[in-house]
């Protein structure tokens, strides 16, 4: 049923190029999300070597310069300028840095933590799994934004801790999914079999319980990232993200915000930049589902139902 | 049912508890109010003065079950700018974010339910591809970005629509569709896979061959059981929905809770930023509860669990 | 014998009205307001904008003309000086509050006493009088301590409020729900949504004319893109300081315009010489790097529009600036030699602040006066404040703080004491060099009542503040109104709104 909803997997008896092309066609979707996300762990690794510019280099008598196809634009700035002369297309191969290591460490800090928790409260039970039941629950009753962005104005914005608050509000999703898992295993034969051989816990949640839980993680955690790209953007937007003159997309569509009926480049490229960047990464996500996990597909409506984003 | 009704509610007053510690932390721990409140020529002694009278100078714990006891009596304390009870600003501003909550909320479910049963009974059409498309789009789309373009489109270029401000119904289209965005992938892509499970099950392959139009199929058979679902991921959402009137209300300026928030959090203004996070988490632990409530007694097995 | 004159005067309203062709105020505007107003007690408010609604909504004994900036009567029809401390003014007569109380000399000596409150934020304005005194119903008597050249300056900005409604309702009620004399009275106010002003209909005949706008609705909207888009789509009627890149949308537009004055304030980069800032800032040669390191011309050319003037001491409006003090020529060059020779040719590092306010693009210009110290080899670490609490602990407190990228208004006082004081006065909060010979000059030309001898006084001490470096005077400010096709109004040269002024361009 879960297959039939989804795109069909690809038949192995083709054989060939004909196959290949097939297979391609049937993988277009994550394809392109890989290309997409490819294209942007590229820019955020070789940004010093893509850009054509340096990112913080202002001209200020060379400001809000259109695109080069524009009329008025140069080959100089192919995006155009910002409104303190700094190269636009630079600032994006730069921002995709903040956007994506942000992305991903908010994504390793929650998962850290909500997939530590999860396995806690699945294997033990009992009192460990009401505490952390708990948690999940306050967690999930916070507005999250505001719990965001309440600590980050006390905290002071910086990319540091941008990252620990991302991390620290978004766990609960690691940990329902996890905890829910962890029951179904440890009760499973070789679960039980390593703890008659005297394993302990700690060495059979690692072990045993992880190991089955890799793909309804790296699923999960591709598609969090996502999410965590536009939560940044969103703060960095608020002027509560990572603080100027660092590039991030969500600041420098809030910088361009003003020019929008006029300079419109500025704040499109960044929003165009922020979004196909999410798409990118949820299309692999999705592709990873489909081939790692199909089951994972009623799961991950229950992870939409719990993001609080 | 009453066992289960007392065990939610007892789990939900824990909840607000924890709540409660979590927000007192943050604020007072983190930062010192009075070095805040003071005037910039105070003296030394003068913080100090104040400190003991906002009872700072006493230990955590005391500090705490004193703050806690504040929210039981209603006292959220005074703003620092106004100097207005914080609880009295709150609740000026709740019901114009309630209005645009569930503006926004109806707005998603009449657009995705429809969409959705359509993407369902036309599955693996151009149509469901559209649809779907649509849904993933729009997550990947931030929502303050859309939030302005809904503006440049049409209150600039076409004139329709009010820009920002709550003086008239039209002012409530533009920021109530920003805010339906967040909801409406979620609840299209549910109201889809829920619909094809149930079309594809016995009894409404029985009423099809019965020859029951497809019409009266959806309405009367398929949707009344997809929606025990779909009440269930709506109480979910209601968290995530209130956290986008953060974004809505910052882009269209509407005059609501969460705008006052963000100020307050830019203005470092204590005691209304606690008022509103503890107000609207606790409206989020009340409508969790009561959709469990509700969907408890639509759904016995619920019960069971 | 009273009424008479009161009867004569209504006469004259009338014959004013009907042959002028003033008509009874009608019809309604919205103005976007940056954020709300602090309180509607004018000796409870500090930010400048309240202050300027408050104008509407109050009068003072004295009124500034709005395009001249002279002084003219306000609720004082004269003024004379009695002797050099002391200033003897006639109210005029059968002014009353929109309560009905008269607005008398009694009221004048109450609300200048509650101006010197404790508790007043603006309590300097009458810092220099000793006291006030009735001579009779209509006639006030101010007496200073000393001699005070700017006094009835001050006094503009002093409002009278009505003292038997003030203690029947108490301060706290009076602070949402005024009464005031002003062609304007608050009708409504909910905090952070909406304030409403209604046309004065009592209204005696002043400075300030008759409204032409019956109701003002005032709309805080924070956002200034959105302002825009409400004053493109009709939203709303006048939408105030608008940045300059976006002067050419409104224009364009054809449903909006843009008025705009220079104005009072002036923008500066304040260096920390005397109040633990970097011990380099104590050497002349690296204040005079900064100096020649910022391109003054090209920031107020290209991030300001070239609005405003640009300027090598204080504002050009105020008495006692001197144009032969010149900004210090842009010179990286010479910049880097003057540092080297300073001993700091490895570089040094400096901390910059700048904040939100009532200045133009005050993020943009600081990042670019970052930009260019460091490119002649200064790394900067800035900070841009937006909370003012946070900004108060650090411009007062003078921490953590090299460099404060800040304007000074001067309190529309058109006197260089009103920004050389705060600035470089002994003891002054704002001030960050203490140069014992300025604190000198400064006092003989704060009480000296002899003007010529007072401007040559401030000539020497803006030269003297020009050779040592003491800061970077960078450019005067500038109002910017979006104004609809429906209104007309001109912008005045200081931050005061004044929505009395504005007149109908087509029937409402």
């Amino acid at each position: 049923m879960q297959a039939s909803a989804g795109r069909p997997m690809p038949r192995v008896s083709d054989r060939g190029a004909a196959r290949w092309i097939r297979l391609a066609w049937q993988l277009r979707v994550p394809i392109c999300g890989a290309l997409l996300t490819g294209v942007m762990v590229v820019a955020a690794l070789g940004a010093p070597y893509l850009a054509p510019h340096d990112p913080l280099q202002q001209e200020i008598t060379a400001r809000l310069r259109p695109p080069a196809w524009m009329e008025g634009g140069s080959p100089t700035h192919l995006l155009g300028t910002d409104a303190l002369g700094r190269d636009l297309l630079s600032r994006i191969v730069y921002g995709a840095r903040v956007s994506l290591t942000a992305g991903v460490l908010a994504v390793v800090v929650s998962g850290i933590i909500g997939v530590g928790l999860g396995l806690l409260g699945g294997y033990f039970g009992g009192r460990a799994d009401a505490v952390v039941n708990g948690a999940v629950s306050i967690m999930m009753a916070f507005p999250f934004m505001l719990l965001a962005l309440t600590a980050i104005a006390v905290a002071g914005p910086s990319f540091r801790n941008i990252v620990i608050v991302l991390g620290v509000t978004t766990w609960p999703i690691y940990t329902r999914v996890v905890r829910a898992e962890t029951l179904v295993i440890r009760e499973r034969e070789f679960v039980l079999a390593a703890r008659a051989l005297g394993g302990g816990a700690g060495r059979i949640m690692l072990r045993h319980i992880l190991p089955n839980l890799a793909s309804t993680l790296l699923v999960l955690g591709s598609l969090e990232v996502a999410r965590m790209i536009i939560l940044e953007s969103f703060l960095s937007f608020l002027g509560l993200g990572v603080p100027p003159p660092t590039p991030s997309w969500g600041g420098m569509l809030g910088e361009g915000r003003i020019h929008m009926l006029s300079k419109w480049w500025i704040a499109t490229f960044p929003g165009l930049a922020i979004f196909l960047a999410t798409l990118g990464i949820t299309f692999v996500g999705d592709g990873l589902r489909d081939l790692l996990d199909p089951r994972l597909k009623d799961s991950l409506l229950g992870r939409e139902a719990a993001g609080q984003g | 049912m009453t066992g289960y009704v007392l065990q939610r509610l007892l789990q939900a007053l824990l909840v607000c508890l924890g709540i409660s510690v979590i927000t007192f932390v943050m604020l007072h721990v983190a930062g010192d109010p009075a070095q805040l409140l003071v005037p910039m020529e105070a003296s030394r002694e003068d913080v100090e003065l104040l400190r003991r009278q906002l009872g700072l100078d006493r230990p955590l714990p005391v500090r705490y079950l004193i703050f806690l006891g504040g929210i039981l009596t209603g006292n959220f304390g005074r703003s620092f700018f106004s100097q207005d009870p914080a609880l009295g600003l709150v609740l000026d501003r709740l019901p114009a974010t309630l209005e645009l909550a569930l503006a926004g909320l109806g707005l998603a479910l009449v657009v995705a339910i429809p969409l959705g049963s359509l993407a369902a009974l036309k599955r693996g059409t151009l149509w469901d591809r559209g649809t779907t498309a649509l849904a993933v789009g729009g997550q990947a789309m931030p929502a303050f970005w859309l939030g302005l373009m809904l503006i440049i489109v049409f209150s600039v270029k076409l004139r329709l629509l009010p820009v920002s401000g709550r003086d008239s119904p039209a002012h409530l289209v533009l920021p109530a569709a920003t805010l339906a965005s967040f909801l409406l992938p979620v609840l299209m892509r549910l109201t889809r896979s829920q619909m094809i499970e149930i079309l594809g099950q016995d009894y409404i392959r029985t009423a099809r061959a019965k020859g029951v139009g497809m019409a009266a199929l959806i309405f009367r058979h398929a949707l009344r059981n997809a929606w025990i679902p779909i009440v269930t991921v709506v109480g979910l959402q209601f968290g995530r929905l209130l956290g986008g009137t953060i974004v809505t209300e910052t882009v269209f300026a509407w005059p609501g809770a969460a705008n006052l928030a963000v100020r307050a959090i830019r203005n470092l203004d204590y005691p209304v930023v606690q008022t509103v996070v503890i107000l609207l988490a606790f409206s989020i632990v009340v409508v969790n509860l009561l959709t469990d409530l509700v969907v408890a007694r639509l759904d016995p097995r619920v019960r069971l669990q | 014998m009273r009424r008479g004159t009161l009867n004569l005067a209504i006469g004259i309203a009338l014959a004013l009205l009907t042959g002028t062709a003033v008509a009874e105020p009608r019809g309604r505007i919205t103005v976007a307001i940056d954020s709300d107003v602090q309180s509607l007690d004018p000796m409870a408010v500090s930010d400048r904008f309240t202050q300027a609604v408050l104008w509407h909504v109050f009068d003072s004994l004295l009124y500034r003309d709005p395009q001249k900036g002279t002084l003219l009567p306000g609720l004082a029809r004269s003024w004379r000086a009695v002797n050099p401390t002391t200033w003897e003014l006639k109210l005029h007569e059968g002014v009353r509050f929109h309560t009905g109380e008269p607005a008398s000399a009694e009221a004048a000596k109450f609300s200048l006493e509650r101006m010197a409150g404790p508790k007043v934020p603006r309590r300097y304005e009458v810092g220099s009088v000793a006291r006030v005194e009735v001579v009779d119903p209509l006639t006030v008597r101010v007496v200073t301590k000393r001699a005070d050249p700017i006094l009835l300056e001050s006094l503009v900005n002093v409002q009278i409020v009505p003292p038997r409604y003030l203690r029947e309702v108490g301060e706290e009620r009076f602070g949402r729900a005024p009464s005031g004399t002003g062609p304007y009275r608050v009708t409504e106010w909910v905090k952070g949504q909406r304030l409403i002003l209604e046309a004065n209909q009592d209204h005696w005949r002043g400075s300030k004319p008759v409204p032409a706008i019956k109701t003002v609705l005032l709309r805080p909207i924070p956002e200034k893109a959105t302002q825009i888009a409400e004053l493109l789509s009709g939203g709303v009627d006048m939408i105030i300081n608008v940045p300059p890149d976006q002067i050419p949308v409104i224009t364009a537009s054809g449903r909006a315009r843009v008025t705009t004055a220079a104005t009072l304030r002036t923008s500066f980069l304040q260096l920390n010489v005397s109040r633990a800032g970097s011990p380099a800032l104590q050497n002349p040669k690296v204040r005079q790097a900064i100096n020649h390191a910022i391109d003054g011309d090209a920031i107020h050319k290209n991030l300001m529009g070239g609005l405003g003037h640009r300027t090598g001491s204080i504002n050009p409006f105020q008495f006692g600036y001197d144009p032969a003090v010149r900004p210090y020529p842009y010179d990286p060059a010479r910049a880097r030699q003057l540092l080297r020779e300073a001993g700091y040719a490895g570089g040094l590092e400096l901390r910059l602040v700048s904040y939100s306010g009532t200045m133009v693009n005050p993020e943009l210009a600081a990042q670019a006066i970052a930009d260019y110290l460091t490119k002649v080899g200064i790394r900067v670490k800035h900070r841009h404040v937006e909370d003012l609490a946070l900004l108060a602990k650090i411009w007062l407190g003078a921490q953590d703080v090299d460099l404060m990228y800040a304007s000074w208004a001067s309190r529309g006082i058109f006197d260089a004491d009103a920004i050389m004081r705060p600035l470089f006065g002994s003891g002054e909060r704002y001030a960050y060099v203490a140069d014992p010979q300025i604190h000198k000059w400064l006092d003989e030309a704060r009480f000296s009542m002899d003007a010529a001898a007072r401007k040559v006084i401030y000539s020497r001490i803006l030269r003297h503040i020009h050779d040592q470096a003491h800061w970077v005077p960078l450019y005067t400010s500038f109002v910017t109104y979006g104004v609809s096709n429906r209104i007309h109004y001109e912008a005045p040269t200081d931050e005061n709104l004044r929505l009395f002024d504005v007149t109908w361009r087509e029937r409402p």
